[in-house]
């Protein structure tokens, strides 16, 4: 083949790589670019959504640290993403064991645990506050245990009847995650381990686990990340209240933005939250890259 | 932060204002030439996009006025949305900005000046209405139903759920705690002592007396107002430029409302519900209770199971006191077909409209001489006539969102333990300093 043909096969396969490149180029610096350029711009004015964005500079991120509230939905935010990412990781993987194991009843008892991840949330979250509510299911069952409760509108116990709802919701998702990365182990492995006389706590902690940490460090992921986005729960449930009890971040954005029409702080506030997810972002995956490349 | 006006809607005010207020509203029919739906013609036509909150008992009043229209001018279609009441502001905001404003919108008159401050709302427009002067327009409602909605001298809305607060009682709980259910408390003294009597824990779980909203940023302010106005104080100024509510007044206020009613308590259908299935005794509210009481428990009565009272007072209180407010049918300035939605706003201020809103929903759409009509001789119509001369309607500041849920951390925290009655007020006014000034 000549050099001529070559050079020209090159050309007509580049055209062709633009061309195909372009449409999702477009999209990208459409719906992504430009607005996060916009979002960037507007964190540096003062914009109330009807007059045109005024230039403060530094301003917003000023006030920002000065807020307490900030730093209160900080604080909730902080409290949120740990009350809800361990312990449904944590119980997603204990009920994973067991229901990763072939039969017909375990297969039924995985579609019925993947129910509430497949309820709409608006709709989760109606029913759960027919459960809080006074002489509601929670009453019946605290009366007898925690006694009776201000299930969503105690400052002090509004957390953590979000967080109950939380995992609930999300619990079935990660079961099923789990079950698909312990159902793609090499069952050799166990079989040497049984022969070896290992007993069931043992395997797990030395064999399932350091074999699962791809899967388990995927669910962290997107749990601690989920869980830093979360606003529907919180906002569904106590609007944020009691108190501002379970104002989490990015509640405590929405309101600046939409109820105060504060959209230039609150741009300043969802560019904070863009770096420090992308930081965690950017740490988990290279403890999985790391654990890919042992 | 431009400081908007309110003044009382005197003739000379509006007279002034009519051609001030004529002026944009042509203006903005001009603009909207190209989108062919406005008209300034005279002839109603094409689609009306209807934005209110839920309320089910209007919605049944709102249909049937729908239908009765569309007989008159079959050329106009009236698309109504309901939108959740704590998403209403909020979606809003953002179709006004994407430019696809509603043409009329249900607006709570305390979210007003923020819209105005902003520019989105277009003052009422004579013709459509079939006014031939503002003062014609206004002879048509009580003075201060107008007032509320009146910002430098232009009208912004038609007044529709015209209300003061009131106290609403369950006189069967009051008879169980052997109180006299035709002598409810006048006084916020006798209304701790019988919330005391009336709190009992049985078989069927905890009774109280007196219950509050805690989490509803308009009753934060409807509720506390009486008890600070009451006690000679204020919580914003009178110009709206600064909130004073660690006043000694303020903070005795607040301490008031945590020794009354119990946070913990919750229901979906908040203090209603709990007022509905008898849980709590007493609760400020408005005439509207009347129907959606009965609504939520068919069991309960008007006048049987429960029955309203005039706001009380402070025994030492030496004028009376009580809070209101009114929504508003208001018009944005980017909607696409004002003259029609001007018309048909005002078409609902018909006798027949007005008398079923009264009626069905408990809706009072304050017309000069409402409380004249067969519907309104009720008690609890003539408690409200009463009340209208002496009653509070807030103070319109475009910051209110902000205000009112700083009020209610505030109340949450106090009635929660959470926080002293004199530290929350300071953090109220200290949090006020930045938004008001």
């Amino acid at each position: 083949m000549s050099t001529a043909i070559r050079v020209a096969g090159a050309s007509r396969q580049r055209r062709a790589g633009i061309g195909l490149a372009t449409p999702a180029a477009l999209f990208f610096l459409i719906f992504w670019v430009v607005p996060f350029g916009y979002s960037v711009y507007l964190s540096f004015t003062s914009y109330d959504l009807a007059s045109a964005p005024e230039w403060i500079g530094l301003d917003n991120y000023r006030r920002m640290l000065e807020a307490p509230q900030f730093w209160h939905s900080i604080r909730v935010t902080l409290v949120y993403v740990g009350g809800a990412v361990v312990p449904t990781m944590v119980l997603a993987l204990l009920l994973a064991i067991p229901l990763s194991r072939p039969g017909r009843a375990r297969a039924v008892l995985r579609s019925l645990i993947f129910i509430p991840a497949a309820i709409p949330l608006f709709a989760a979250s109606m029913i759960w506050r027919v459960i809080y509510s006074t002489g509601g299911l929670a009453d019946r069952i605290g009366e007898h245990t925690f006694g009776v409760q201000g299930w969503l509108t105690d400052p002090d116990v509004a957390m953590w009847s979000v967080l109950v709802m939380v995992i609930w919701k999300y619990l079935g998702l990660y079961v099923i995650l789990f079950v698909a990365g312990l159902q793609a182990l090499p069952q050799n492995v166990y079989e040497a381990a049984a022969i070896d006389g290992s007993r069931a706590v043992r395997t797990f902690f030395l064999v399932t686990l350091p074999q699962l940490k791809r899967t388990l460090l995927f669910v962290l992921v997107i749990a601690v990340t989920g869980a830093f986005n979360s606003f529907a729960p919180a906002y569904l449930l106590t609007q944020g209240g009691p108190a501002r009890a379970t104002e989490v971040f990015p509640l405590y954005l929405y309101n600046n933005a939409f109820s105060f029409s504060r959209m230039g702080f609150a741009a300043a506030l969802a560019l904070l939250l863009l770096v420090v997810l992308l930081a965690l972002s950017i740490a988990q995956f290279r403890l999985i890259r790391d654990e890919e490349d042992r | 932060m431009e400081r908007l006006s309110r003044r009382t809607v005197l003739k000379t005010g509006l007279g002034l204002g009519a051609a001030a207020g004529l002026s944009p509203f042509l203006q903005g029919c001009g603009d909207n030439g190209e989108s062919g739906s406005d008209d300034n013609s005279g002839t109603p036509q094409g689609t009306v996009k209807v934005w209110m909150h839920q309320e089910d008992l209007f919605n049944q009043v709102f249909q049937s006025a729908v239908a009765d229209y569309r007989k008159q001018f079959p050329n106009v279609t009236i698309e109504p949305l309901q939108i959740p009441l704590p998403q209403l502001d909020t979606k809003l905001q953002t179709a006004l900005i994407g430019d696809q404003a509603p043409d009329i919108v249900k607006t709570g008159g305390w979210t007003l000046a923020n819209y105005i401050r902003k520019r989105q709302l277009e003052p009422v427009s004579l013709p459509a209405v079939g006014a031939k002067s503002y003062d014609e327009f206004a002879d048509r409602y009580q003075e201060n139903a107008l007032s509320s909605l009146t910002f430098d001298e232009r009208v912004y809305g038609v007044p529709i759920d015209f209300n003061t607060t009131y106290l609403f009682y369950r006189r069967d709980r009051f008879a169980q705690a052997g109180l006299d259910p035709d002598k409810p408390p006048t006084t916020w003294e006798q209304v701790a002592e019988y919330s005391k009597k009336l709190t009992t824990t049985g078989a069927g779980g905890k009774k109280i007396g007196w219950q509050w909203f805690y989490t509803t940023p308009i009753w934060s302010e409807l509720e506390l107002t009486p008890l600070v106005r009451g006690l000679g104080g204020r919580i914003l100024s009178e110009d709206g430029s600064s909130s004073s509510l660690s006043s000694p007044e303020g903070i005795k206020a607040l301490e008031y409302v945590a020794s009354v009613g119990d946070p913990k308590l919750s229901n979906k259908n908040d203090v209603y519900g709990m007022f509905a299935d008898g849980v709590a005794a007493m609760q400020l509210s408005g005439v509207f209770s009347v129907s959606l009481t009965h609504s939520f428990n068919s069991k309960a009565v008007f006048g049987d199971t429960f029955d309203c009272a005039p706001v009380p007072q402070w025994a030492s209180a030496k004028e009376k006191t009580a809070s209101g407010y009114t929504w508003a049918w208001t018009v944005p300035a980017k909607a696409k077909n004002k003259f029609t939605a001007w018309h048909f706003i005002n078409f609902l201020q018909d006798r027949k409209v007005t008398d079923a809103s009264l009626k069905t929903a408990g809706l009072i759409v304050p017309t000069k001489d409402w409380q004249k009509e067969p519907v309104a001789k009720g008690k609890e119509f003539q408690i409200l006539s009463d009340q209208v001369s002496y009653a509070d309607f807030g103070t319109p500041v475009p910051a209110w969102n902000e205000m009112a849920q700083a009020l209610t951390d505030a109340i949450a925290a106090v009635a929660n333990g959470k926080k002293p009655a004199d530290k929350a007020a300071k953090d109220f006014d200290d949090a006020m300093k930045g938004v008001l000034g």
